[in-house]
């Protein structure tokens, strides 16, 4: 019995109003399966901005509810968060911009931004002078901030290859950094002179910066088109969804898009962004109305078929609960390449030769065959 | 055509919870189908809400053969590191709580024991070691009914507490223990050498299971410590002694935020808490029966 | 003259009504935090007026690392 297809859970996200005629077993698989797309907190905003909470089965309005109060509960700590953060590094680093979830919900803070409603997130983002990262790293270091156990290989493939430094913890508050230098890996040979990125921040208050929308937006794009791995896939997705949902909004969807465009063309990403706008078409064709030039460049510039072949599927909720969503092949391309991405062929052989000799250890021997058991580490 | 393997899917009807099980593992299965009676099924019965999907495996592979785990799953995620194959229902019950106390904020949780008479409720807030689950073993067979051994679902703003009935975990030396003072309780397959020693669980009696959709009031507090020097100490303890106590066994206060303040620190101001000393239990129950609950 | 203080105006505050002290709570950085002194003492010790003993130095220390108060 088919319970729920991927069709109707992006159907649920798009259109609110179906979930309130799901069946009890429909809206339990709905409520697991949004879950775990960190879409659960997204979707009860959309629930509870209509008024359509209490028309659903009381048990799914506590789901919605404590997904809910979880993302609002972090929206109402990361402004703190984030002057702790500049009063520590303002001496250290030239600039420090804030990204991503982060930064939608600081931004939020100000003015309402659609994408932080219900958008939690694991980890802050932050960009910092590339020059400045060992002293970041050190002042941090001396603030309380720990950073996290990684083994040898790990390491070395930050400090020579990554665009980012292996993340720190706070070790009271629990709150996980993500100190970047750049937006892609100095190794894929892609990585942008990030002066022109910077060039697009803006000011919120209290010395707290971000990207401005369409310049968050192309970094949103890149992450997601150069990504290998799409647990967060339609998540990510659907952050770009909504920047264009507000911009059609307020009627500014086409100087928005033109915006994105220059912006990542400035950069040499706009391979990625026009991905992204052709797959957000494929999602929502609503957006894209009365603007047949865009629709054009999207034709001439989208994706490749083998793209096609695999984003159309890696993009959008997978789950054993959802009827043939599960699609290895696509995801193992996927995983192929994001990596290509990456890095080039020569270092990817390598890099792949440790991580994948791993991955056919677990495959056969078990998933845990390298995480010793309770038992193994008190003897250890 | 890939060969279905052998599976033992149940699901457990636990309000304010259902969860439905997937799982691998004979044994766990049974000493569900011990543990929980009726609450515990092969099929869902008509049209109940899901609220969490687990699944508990022995790792797949290899491993299965020649050095089996356990493996704890809640949809996708996994907490906690695997455990040694014969800790795998035990790990299940922790995985459960770890369930409940990582996404339900409509209550204020407290990592407590439950235990109610004439409508009155008594916590019992306690780390590992404290004789907490010996002493609601104890009470659960003497006139009391056992709400909770692991944790109190306290409605936000008020002194209700929903029950959530399930084993009572008990540890080491009081495993023979119980199972001679309750000769005709059911008891799972022993989880040997746990993080917490060898581990046991005690199926919840009748009138618990009966008693599983009441709530009551909270009336009385009570930190109780193991000391097998003392027969019974008590002392009252004054409010800010208290509130400290119990909020470091608040498992989700941070994530409820000023509801879980406000709950907490009125149920202070509403009802006396004790610490107390003790090595005999029924000392304890007429303490309990004669002062707190009247 | 010494430095007063006062309680941030984000925090949560409950004296308890035995006078055995007061608890906090702050929502944005989820510092739970209680101390043994009652509300009216609490203000004597913010308030700057009057020499501190030792303890009420360690109260006045405990909720400045806390970041509970300001001056």
């Amino acid at each position: 019995m088919i319970e729920l297809d991927v069709e109707q859970v992006i159907d649920c996200y798009l259109h609110p109003e179906k979930i309130t005629a799901l069946e009890p077993n429909q809206l339990s698989t709905l409520i697991i399966v949004l879950r775990q797309q960190k879409m659960l907190a997204r979707v009860a905003a959309n629930l509870i901005s209509l008024n359509l909470l209490p028309d659903l089965h009381v048990k799914a309005q506590r789901h919605f509810k404590n997904a809910y109060l979880m993302a609002s509960k972090q929206k109402l700590q990361v402004w703190e968060e984030a002057k702790l953060l500049v009063s520590q590094l303002s001496s250290a680093s030239a600039y420090l911009i804030f990204l991503k979830g982060a930064a939608y919900s600081l931004a939020d803070s100000l003015a309402s931004n659609k994408v932080a409603e219900g958008r939690y997130y694991s980890d802050i983002d932050i960009l910092v002078d590339k020059r400045s990262i060992n002293e970041c790293e050190q002042v941090l270091a001396i603030k309380g901030w720990i950073a996290q156990e990684i083994n040898n290989y790990d390491d070395k493939y930050y400090r020579q290859w990554a665009h980012e430094i292996p993340p720190m913890c706070h070790g009271t508050r629990g709150t996980i950094i993500d100190i970047h230098h750049n937006i892609v890996p100095l190794i894929s040979g892609a990585a942008p002179n990030i002066q022109l990125l910077i060039n697009h921040r803006v000011l919120l208050g209290d010395d707290i910066w971000v990207l401005s929308q369409p310049a968050q937006f192309v970094h949103s794009a890149i992450h997601l088109f150069r990504n290998e791995e799409f647990s967060s896939g339609f998540r990510d997705l659907t952050d770009l969804h909504i920047f264009m949902k507000q911009n059609l909004l307020e009627n500014t969807c086409e100087k928005f898009v033109r915006e994105v465009i220059a912006i990542a063309s400035e950069i040499n990403f706009a391979k990625e962004v026009y991905l992204a706008l052709y797959f957000l078409r494929s999602l929502d064709k609503s957006l894209f109305e009365n603007m047949d030039d865009i629709d054009e460049l999207i034709d001439t510039h989208g994706p490749t078929s083998i793209e096609k072949y695999i984003f159309s599927k890696v993009l959008f909720p997978q789950h054993a609960l959802l009827d043939g969503s599960i699609t290895p092949i696509q995801q193992f391309c996927a995983l192929i390449r994001g990596h290509l991405l990456k890095m080039p062929i020569h270092i990817l052989t390598y890099h792949l030769t440790v991580k994948f000799g791993r991955w056919i250890v677990e495959s056969v021997a078990g998933k845990h065959f390298f995480t010793p058991t309770e038992e193994n580490q008190k003897t250890n | 055509m890939k060969t279905k393997a052998l599976t033992y899917d149940f699901v457990l009807s636990l309000p304010p919870f259902v969860f439905k099980v997937k799982n691998n593992i004979k044994f766990v299965f049974e000493n569900a189908c011990a543990m929980y009676g009726e609450a515990c099924s092969e099929q869902l019965a008509g049209d109940e809400f899901i609220d969490f999907t687990l699944s508990i495996n022995d790792g797949g592979g290899l491993r299965k053969i020649f050095k089996p785990q356990a493996r704890f799953l809640c949809d996708e995620k996994e907490p906690f590191k695997p455990l040694t194959h014969s800790q795998a229902y035990a790990m299940l019950e922790w995985g459960m709580n770890w369930t409940v106390a990582a996404h339900e904020f409509s209550y204020v949780i407290i990592h407590s024991a439950v235990l109610e008479k004439d409508g009155k409720a008594i916590l019992f807030p306690a780390p590992p070691g404290s004789g907490k689950s010996t002493l609601t073993a104890f009470l659960a067979n003497n006139g009391w009914r056992l709400m909770s051994d692991e944790m109190a679902l306290i409605t936000p703003n008020s002194k209700t507490v929903t029950p959530f009935v399930r084993p009572i975990c008990l540890k080491n030396a009081s495993i023979p223990l119980a199972k001679q003072w309750f000769p005709d309780s059911v008891f799972s397959s022993i989880a040997k050498d746990t993080h917490k020693g060898d581990v046991i669980h005690m199926a919840p009696n009748k009138s618990a299971m009966l008693g599983k959709q009441q709530t009551a009031e909270i009336v009385g507090v009570v930190f109780p410590n193991y000391d097998t020097t003392k027969s019974l100490e008590i002392y009252q303890l004054n409010m800010a002694e208290s509130y400290m106590q119990l909020v470091d066994n608040a498992f989700n206060f941070t994530a409820i935020g000023e509801p879980a303040f406000s709950t907490i620190t009125r149920i202070i101001e509403q009802v006396r808490s004790f610490e107390i000393f003790y090595n005999d239990l029924k000392d304890v129950e007429a303490f309990l029966s004669e002062d707190v609950i009247d | 003259m010494p430095t007063q203080y006062r309680i941030k105006q984000r925090v949560l505050r409950h004296p308890f009504s035995d006078g055995s002290g007061t608890a906090f709570y702050d929502p944005t950085t989820n510092v739970i935090s209680s101390i043994n002194v009652n509300i009216d003492d609490l203000n004597d010790i913010l308030g700057g007026h009057k020499s501190l003993t030792d303890e009420e130095s360690d109260v006045l220390s405990q909720l400045l690392s806390q970041q509970l108060i300001e001056d």
